[in-house]
């Protein structure tokens, strides 16, 4: 129990952006922690619980939840974010395998002392800086912000097809 | 490990006269999950609910609740002591305020969650002391609601209860329906309203025409479900793009559009080798695969 980083977020969580039904299909759930924001796209063609996960692990490696955080128990954070349950047991679980979090019965999921092992957010600072490096050289050499973008959305998304069959 | 239903038919099929608005459904519903069963009005969500419960026989076909059969009367009633229901109309004793009509229905059940019926008789400002004949639509869910949720059903089943109500009363339910969810309780609620369906189900079944169309889960939609256009500089080749993972195949001019379930990658690479100049990747919202689905069904059965 570390005083200072003892953030609750479950007990001072609050409601935003709460006009989903008029939205149709392109509802957003936002949640607002203090100091960070959850935000389920129910269409975006991602699973609930990735982008669950991949939120919680942004915000640890920005070290915007820090070790001994406290992120809400399940059944509270499922009713915030309005989604069932299984996503949240889902992306907790992944990230407990992760050595992420820590999940203690009944008193809810502690951001884990292992996650703050400065190597993971220096390795994550260290690509952010080859990243910026490399956009920063397309662009000098005349590429424009959408071009790079696309490239690197099909790296990404279709390594294996086509371009580079081997 | 196998997985456990809480809902299983057989070829389940009604027939009104000459009507047949359940045609052999083979309905399965897993537990521990939220289930929206989706489908335009008169699509048969109701008769079947309704022949799952007991309510009404099935004309042929079997089917189980809690794994007890739906058309013997006895175990009929053992597996409806652990399902709630709230019915399309969402019926109550008129003559009863709310006060006691939540009083009458608690005395039958000796599990009765009273901190449930406290926070909800607060969350949804139900007013006790009016009669049930006098609430408006949504009150009157919101109680039906209540009833439901109280009694610390296994299963609970729910014929369109979003119908008629405002945007904040559907969101109070859907956070109604995530906290028995929550609690244990496997959820099975019909539904026209897609966008619900998509934000709290973790399992979507769609009927249309009395017929089960589609059986699968939100996260495999959202993993696997893609719109592929290819756009081709000639006239597009004749290229098969039926087979695995393609649900429908759609052309215009030299745009080809497919509808994948699955191996996404592999149908984009297909196109590649067809000679496609675009390639345009979208995931598949519930509403376009539900469009697709229905839309194709009313196409089948024109021919």
């Amino acid at each position: 129990m570390t005083g200072r980083k003892q953030n609750h977020f479950g007990k001072q969580a609050e409601f935003t952006g709460q006009d989903f039904s008029l939205l149709a299909n392109c509802t957003l759930t936002v949640i607002r922690l203090p100091g960070m924001v959850f935000t389920l796209n129910p269409s975006s063609g991602q699973p609930l619980y990735l982008q669950l996960m991949q939120q919680i692990r942004h915000a640890i490696e920005t070290g915007v939840l820090q070790s001994g955080d406290i992120l809400p128990g399940v059944r509270t954070l499922s009713q915030q974010l309005v989604v069932s349950p299984n996503t949240v047991v889902k992306a907790y679980s992944e990230l407990e395998h992760e050595g992420l979090l820590e999940l203690r019965h009944g008193s809810g999921a502690y951001i884990s002392s292992r996650s703050a092992k400065k190597t993971r957010s220096d390795r994550f600072r260290r690509a952010q800086e080859r990243v910026r490096g490399l956009v920063d050289k397309l662009r000098h050499d005349g590429l424009s912000e959408e071009e790079i973008q696309r490239l690197v959305e099909a790296e990404l998304f279709y390594p294996a097809s086509a371009n580079r069959r081997s | 490990m196998t997985e456990s239903y809480v809902i299983e038919t057989q070829d389940l099929t009604k027939r009104y006269r000459k009507f047949e608005a359940v045609r052999n459904l083979n309905l399965r519903v897993g537990a521990g999950r939220i289930t929206g069963f989706l489908g335009r009005n008169g699509a048969g969500k109701s008769s079947t609910i309704k022949m799952l419960l007991g309510i009404s026989r099935p004309s042929s076909g079997s089917g189980t609740l809690l794994g007890r059969s739906i058309d013997v009367a006895a175990q009929c009633c053992e597996s409806r002591r652990h399902v709630a229901y709230v019915a399309e109309d969402k019926q109550a004793y008129g003559y009863m305020t709310v006060a006691e009509m939540i009083a009458f229905t608690r005395s039958f059940y000796p599990d009765w969650n009273v901190d449930m019926e406290r926070r909800l008789l607060k969350q949804f400002d139900l007013p006790i002391h009016r009669k049930v004949r006098v609430l408006s639509k949504g009150m009157r869910t919101k109680l039906a609601l209540l009833l439901a949720l109280a009694r610390r059903s296994r299963l609970l089943i729910l014929d369109e209860p979003s119908e008629g109500l405002d945007p904040v009363s559907i969101e109070e339910l859907l956070q109604a329906l995530v906290r028995a969810a929550g609690e244990g309780t496997t959820v099975f609620f019909s539904s026209h309203q897609i966008a619900e369906v998509e934000r709290v189900a973790d399992h979507v079944c769609i009927i249309d025409r009395g017929r089960l169309v589609a059986d699968t889960s939100l996260d495999q939609i959202r993993r696997d479900y893609r719109r592929i256009t290819f756009g081709f500089s000639t006239d597009p080749p004749r290229v098969d793009f039926t087979g695995e993972g393609i649900g429908s195949v759609r052309a215009d001019g030299r745009q080809v559009t497919v509808m994948a379930t699955r191996n996404a990658d592999a149908i984009i690479e297909r196109g590649h080798r067809f000679g496609a100049a675009s390639i345009d990747t979208n995931p598949v919202s519930l509403r376009e695969l539900f469009l697709d689905l229905v839309k194709e069904e009313s196409r089948d059965a024109l021919v």
